[in-house]
């Protein structure tokens, strides 16, 4: 039996100002799920995000959240959900480590280091003494990951947590998400742009455009499309993969419509592989080496490369 | 779960510099009051009396309480108000505990606070009333600590009105306007009898040393449980979609 969902989204619509946040929106997300939701500015990450947490009501449709209608009546969640908003905020009048010991005395847990040990993680044990309200935007973030990490919630729900960061925050930022996946099986939702690298530790992808959830790809799409691969059209498909498998001793390939067989090995073998259909007698009526197009594709679909334009 | 909010909304508001801008009102607002009480009561009994731009019979409470009524106002809009503004909002709405806790435990810091300046103020006046009854001028009748806390009490029967507009607003200034907007057009109708038991005009009638209608007092009851009830009803439908 599939187990419930973590986060559920149901068609969910919102509008304001004549303007459609969310455009029947569905979603779920499972329990151990890195899900990324990807899109430009204006696509409808936040929009979502704030709705599943409990922030926004939507105008149509439902949403649930470890099994509760977020909204006020759902405020016990928040002892296992942490939650990261696009431009977090941080308590005016204490230093960094206190707001984030605030954070965990709201949620009830008194339990000596674990704010040291959040921010840490994040890398800026050193600012645990500055004022809160001094920090600029990059450590504003990271501290606003540590207060969401602190509490180790079941549950992160991540507006842009890369947004903005240099190469090494970003990068120690990529690296606790995957850590706290992988090892601590925490579930995520995390709303990014697709160059900002949480696509890559994924285990689903939602693109979002103009409020609407416009694809979805689970890891092993995810996988197929990530990898560089050499596509060809050939005139005999099942003479061609056993070509393949006998003679070139190639397993990782798919026959997929139309004649069409994506082959997963790097480009440089395009050529052999032509040299052997063709000797065979199978007519190859294309061939193409593709890259590694996740990124490109995932722009594609969420119009990020034509916001950038 | 409220001592650990009230302890958060304290620290919030101990560094922030309304607490200094209240004592200034209630402290500067008490010795001013209290120095024009005394010099109108002294001119009062010369020929200037007798113009006709002249108060001869001048209170404390006249001056002081608006002003203090002016620092309360200030505290309850940036205590309800403040989050709307820094961006803390989505941390206050995403926390573990309900919005009614927040609305209570921000009512209960707001009326600590608002009695804490309503005494200080009442300590300045003292003061003040001690230091100039040494003078030949009358410093006019000093005001016991029970008339000083009776006027703070009524005056945060008004303020869920102030927390429920920081909360639909959005913010502090517009809270502080609609309170003062308010409070000056109680004031100004406060001449006619009809309006008396106005709760906006209670603060200054208890602090004259003045008897409150049990009209005046129910009318006071119901805004304040009326106003928390609206603010904890705001609070709840709060829509921050982006």
């Amino acid at each position: 039996m599939a187990s419930t969902p973590v986060i559920e989204a149901i068609r969910l619509t919102k509008a304001h100002a004549r303007r459609q946040l969310l455009d029947e929106v569905s979603l779920s997300v499972a329990r151990g799920d890195l899900y990324a939701l990807v899109g430009g500015a204006g696509s409808g990450k936040t929009a979502l995000l704030r709705a599943l947490v409990g922030l926004s009501y939507p105008d149509t449709g439902s949403a649930r959240i470890m099994g509760q209608v977020p909204g006020p009546g759902a405020y016990r969640v928040f002892q296992r959900v942490g939650f990261l908003s696009a431009d977090p905020p941080v308590r005016r009048g204490v230093s960094v480590r206190h707001d984030v010991e605030m954070g965990l005395s709201l949620a009830g847990i008194v339990e000596p280091g674990a704010a040291d040990r959040a921010l840490s993680l994040l890398g800026i044990q050193d600012l645990a003494e500055h004022p809160a309200a001094s920090l600029g935007d990059d450590d504003r973030r990271l501290l606003g990951i540590a207060r969401a990490i602190a509490p180790s919630p079941e549950l992160l729900v991540l507006d842009e947590p890369t947004r903005g960061l240099g190469g090494l925050e970003r990068r120690r930022v990529l690296d606790l998400l995957r850590m706290l996946s992988v090892e601590r099986e925490i579930t995520m939702i995390v709303a990014t742009r697709v160059a900002d690298g949480v696509v890559e530790s994924a285990s689903h992808v939602g693109v979002m455009r103009g409020g609407r959830l416009v694809a979805e790809f689970d890891r092993e799409g995810l996988r197929e499309r990530g990898r560089e691969h050499v596509e060809i059209v050939v005139s005999d498909p099942p003479r061609a993969a056993l070509v393949l498998e006998e003679r070139l001793g190639l397993t990782d390939f798919a026959v997929c419509q139309e004649r069409l067989i994506r082959i997963y090995v790097p480009g440089t073998r395009v050529s052999e592989i032509n040299s052997a259909l063709v000797a065979d007698g199978i007519e190859v009526t294309s061939l193409s080496v593709n890259a590694g197009a996740l990124v490109e594709l995932l722009e594609r679909l969420s119009g990020e490369g034509e916001a950038s334009q | 779960m409220i001592t650990r909010l009230i302890r958060a909304e304290l620290a919030g508001l101990r560094r922030s510099l309304v607490v200094w801008l209240g004592m200034l009102l209630v402290v500067g607002g008490s010795v001013v009051a209290r120095l024009l009480a005394w010099l109108s009561n002294g001119i009062g009994r010369t020929e200037l009396g007798a113009l006709p731009f002249m108060r001869p019979d001048m209170r404390w409470s006249d001056a002081a309480i608006p002003l203090a009524l002016l620092a309360y106002l200030v505290v309850a809009s940036y205590v309800f108000g403040r989050d709307f503004e820094d961006g803390n909002i989505d941390l206050v709405l995403t926390s573990p505990v309900s919005r009614e806790a927040v609305v209570t435990a921000r009512m209960i810091v707001t009326a600590a606070s608002v009695l804490a300046l309503s005494l200080i103020g009442w300590a300045a006046d003292v003061a003040t009333h001690a230091i100039l009854a040494s003078s030949p001028l009358d410093p006019g009748p000093g005001i016991p600590a029970s008339a000083a806390i009776a006027s703070a009490l009524a005056a945060i029967g008004t303020l869920p009105v102030v927390a429920w507009a920081a909360i639909r607003f959005r913010g502090v200034l517009p809270a502080l306007g609609l309170g003062i907007g308010i409070q000056i057009t109680a004031l100004a109708l406060g001449g006619f009898a009809f309006v008396r038991f106005l709760p906006w005009l209670l603060p200054s009638t208890l602090a004259a040393g003045e008897g409150a209608s049990l009209l005046g007092l129910g009318l006071s009851a119901l805004l304040f449980a009326g106003g928390l009830v609206a603010t904890v009803r705001e609070l709840r439908a709060v829509d921050l979609f982006e």
